[in-house]
């Protein structure tokens, strides 16, 4: 009986701190997108010199990626920004990926010297388009994303490089934006960037020209997921500086820093943010002052999984890709010099994000345990699930209250009672299902493996 | 009740009270959500129609004010139309942009944005130093001088900008030592308004603050040297270099220098071919594939053996641009390199040279 009461207690003191945690972030959020609004709605009126933007190589790691790479790279090659190169690195692909580059941008085999600052897998040649003076392409042995983006980072010309996934799409003007960080702070050494969800949207020539909500449910749920992860969960550390997360479907770091901290970790699913938590646990460690930031215009939209068994194994990989990430720099945790990263986004990180599977997977099984032994009566039962049920519901209403205060791609009133619909929806079942997958990933992670790219099977049908 | 495991009361009601709370709070928010959507709607369609009648005023405006019928405007559409005419004034250029001025004038907008600039509010403090410095608003110069010295944001920015519309000769000696202290404004804007304000203002300034000026702010002004007169810039340039010894000064003076280095200058760049940064290396030997005789070849073929990648690689290309090389000469360069290095250096800038040639 004592056991299943402090059960309850830490299941009600796990739920309380998690919704408190959330208020606060989300509070912190509405705080910097009110004053981020506010002053980019002027920004526009004063006049930039683009001799004076700092060049960016964007690194775009390719493994199989033959039906989407053409139509990337191209409009990546329209983005608008003062100077840049685009560098494509072909990952050892089973497929046409390396072919079709150079039927379609007149790729031409090149003798590369370069600096090998980051270990990397042989590389098998380097080439550059006959069109494109700013378009390079590696073509390596299978090494991993990692391996792949560091082989990039190696040879890549300019200060600041931007990673971006194969099936990414950007605004035209993302690049702009991503960088204004950097040019307003010398201090940033890397920012990340909104995603989106692109499944029910209109792409033409490489860009977005209508966003739109899908029709199937899964993919809304997952539009709620995304819109609570960045609306909030990114914007409302970044005034802490304590962002332990940018994505790796777009992201801009100072080149340096990044190689100066070892470059993408090769024994790890979730490089992305393991990168960004060691940026900050060599910064803060060695006392230098830096910025990591966000920046909460929607620059970049990419595709969701349709299919659970995709689903799955993205959820499992990046909880997988978590567990490492933390436990690689668990120095962080509580260092005296760690600041609001080591004592309070990291162990938030590790108690509602590392352990909250655990957690949330054993409440399920203990709430139906007690219901089925009739240790739990249907009324309590009832009234957990109601909490619970109420809990997401409250946090998807935020982020989406943020979302129709700040950018409003979501702007009907049908969009927004079809997104409420699927934030409550998603309590009875889905919510459930990626509790248990992520689960699963840490069990991945705990059993260690073998890494692969994540593979996803893609449909594009938004692309025109 | 009686089913439930022992002495669950506290918990349980506190669990319901929790429930009932969220879930209220949630529907709340739902109500909130639509109406601040619905309000937003209704603005937007305020705003169209708002902009649907004073754009066509203010494009006829900028043509002839005088003979125009001004339409009544409410006061909280004030802001909306302030920020129109901004709009406007920076799209225009000379008479237009009087016109305007005199239209602005029949609105009032001048004593609007006067009494905005001591809002609290940073985004009309900002709206207002535009509109002042769009008019020319000398009797607010005070105001924004203060603005632009003491607020580091981007209404900092647009006050400074303000001042240099208003009156740019007087505004330099003010701005120019305010940029170099302001490290966190972009660089892009700052370059603007240097532009903006013309090389004829600014050159005796600028070289006076720069000979003044820290090596770290030296190093980070001296990018916007280009602005000045040449002459007068590459004058100070030499003195610099004569100066100052910090790498950060070397690399930024060789990187302004670049294209305005004379024959006379060889001598003293050739010496930062040595220098033991690679970073001032490098620069140096950029700048030397503008100037480069036959007789300065050896030195710079030499780096191409250098320790540092880059250094290596701005050689091989040093060498691939002077017009004197030919590609034959490029050929046997590279045969006599004993160093692998070296060879791989000027091998892959062969290669990028003859794909650009294809494609020209």
């Amino acid at each position: 009986m004592k056991v299943l009461i402090i059960l309850q207690w830490i299941f009600l003191l796990y739920m309380l701190g998690l919704s408190l945690s959330y208020l606060l972030l989300n509070l912190i959020s509405i705080v910097t997108i009110t004053r981020y609004m506010r002053s980019h709605r002027l920004s526009d009126f004063l006049e930039s010199f683009s001799d004076y933007e700092l060049p960016i190589s964007i690194l775009v790691p390719a493994y199989n990626e033959e039906s989407t790479v053409e139509s990337t790279v191209r409009s990546l090659l329209q983005l608008s920004y003062s100077e840049f190169e685009v560098i494509v690195i072909n990952d050892g692909s089973r497929d046409r990926t390396l072919s079709i580059l150079q039927e379609s941008f007149g790729l031409v085999k090149v003798p590369e010297a370069y600096q090998q600052r980051l270990p990397v897998k042989t590389i098998r040649g380097f080439y550059r388009s006959s069109y494109y003076p700013n378009l390079r392409v590696i073509d390596k042995e299978n090494g991993g994303k990692s391996d792949a983006l560091n082989s990039a980072i190696n040879t890549c010309r300019y200060p600041l490089f931007c990673s971006v996934d194969a099936d990414s799409i950007l605004q035209r003007d993302s690049l702009k934006r991503v960088v204004q960080p950097f040019l307003e702070n010398p201090l940033t050494v890397a920012v990340g960037g909104t995603i989106r969800i692109v499944n029910g949207s209109t792409v033409q020539g490489g860009f977005l020209t209508k966003a739109g909500l899908p029709g199937k449910m899964l993919v809304r749920f997952q539009i709620i997921e995304y819109l609570r992860a960045f609306l909030f969960g990114r914007l409302g550390w970044s005034p802490l500086n304590a962002i332990l997360i940018i994505s790796g479907a777009f992201g801009l770091f100072r080149r340096e820093q990044v190689i100066e901290a070892g470059g993408y970790s090769t024994d790890t699913v979730g490089e992305d943010m393991e990168l960004v938590v060691r940026l900050h646990r060599m910064l803060r460690l060695k006392g230098q002052p830096y910025r990591i930031t966000f920046v909460p215009d929607p620059i970049c939209w990419t595709e969701a999984p349709e299919d659970l068994s995709s689903l799955r194994r993205q959820r499992s990989r990046w909880q997988k890709g978590l567990a490492e990430a933390l436990s690689k720099n668990i120095q962080l945790l509580f260092h005296p010099r760690s600041g609001t990263v080591g004592w309070l986004a990291f162990p938030f990180m590790i108690i509602f994000e590392w352990f909250g599977p655990v957690v949330e997977v054993v409440g399920y099984l203990f709430v139906l345990f007690g219901f089925l032994t009739g240790l739990v009566s249907p009324l309590v039962f009832v009234i957990f699930f109601t909490l619970a049920l109420g809990f997401g519901v409250l946090i998807s209403v935020m982020a989406l209250l943020l979302e129709i205060i700040s950018y409003r791609i979501y702007s009907e009133p049908r969009h927004i009672l079809a997104l409420f619909l699927a934030g409550i929806l998603e309590n009875f079942g889905y919510r459930q299902l990626i509790s248990l997958w992520r689960l699963e990933g840490l069990v991945k992670w705990i059993k260690g493996g073998k890494l692969q790219w994540g593979e996803m099977v893609r449909k594009a049908d938004w692309q025109k | 009740m009686n089913k439930l495991i022992a002495n669950p009361e506290p918990i349980i009601n506190l669990v319901v009270l929790l429930a009932i709370g969220i879930i209220t709070t949630s529907l709340l928010l739902l109500l909130l959500m639509l109406r601040v959507r619905l309000h937003q709607a209704t603005q937007e369609d305020h705003k169209k129609q708002l902009l649907c009648i004073w754009e066509p005023v203010l494009a006829a405006a900028s043509i002839d004010c005088f003979a125009l019928q001004l339409p009544a405007l409410a006061k909280k559409d004030y802001p909306d139309v302030l920020i129109l005419w901004n709009r406007f004034q920076e799209s225009l250029r000379g008479e237009s942009k009087e016109n305007l001025i005199i239209l602005g004038q029949k609105l009032g907008i001048e004593i609007l944005a006067e009494r905005m600039l001591s809002s609290k509010d940073e985004s009309e403090r900002t709206i207002a130093a535009l509109t002042l410095g769009n008019i020319g608003a000398r009797e607010s110069w005070p105001a924004l001088e203060k603005m632009a010295l003491t607020e580091v944001g981007l209404s900092g920015q647009v006050a400074a900008r303000a001042l240099a519309r208003i009156d740019p000769k007087a505004a330099s000696p003010i701005l120019i030592p305010l940029f170099i202290r302001r490290h966190e404004w972009p660089q892009s804007r700052v370059a603007a308004i240097l532009s903006d304000m013309g090389a004829e203002v600014i050159t005796a300034p600028m070289i006076s603050a720069l000979l003044r000026a820290s090596p770290e702010e030296l190093a980070r002004f001296l990018r916007y040297l280009p602005f000045a007169y040449q002459n007068e810039a590459l004058e100070a340039l030499r003195l610099l270099l004569s100066e100052h010894s910090e790498a950060e000064v070397l690399t930024a003076c060789l990187v302004a220098m670049r294209n305005l280095a004379e024959d006379s200058d060889i001598a003293v760049i050739k010496n930062f071919l040595h220098h033991p940064e690679w970073a001032v290396r490098v620069q140096a030997v950029n700048t030397m594939a503008r100037l480069a005789r036959r007789e300065d070849l050896p030195e710079i073929i030499a780096l191409l053996s250098d320790p540092n990648w880059w250094v290596r690689y701005r050689s091989a290309q040093a060498l691939a641009e002077l017009q004197f090389i030919s590609w034959e000469q490029l050929e046997e360069i590279k045969n006599q390199q004993e160093d692998r290095y070296a060879r791989d250096a000027l091998t892959q800038v062969m290669a990028e040279k003859q794909i650009r040639e294809k494609n020209r």
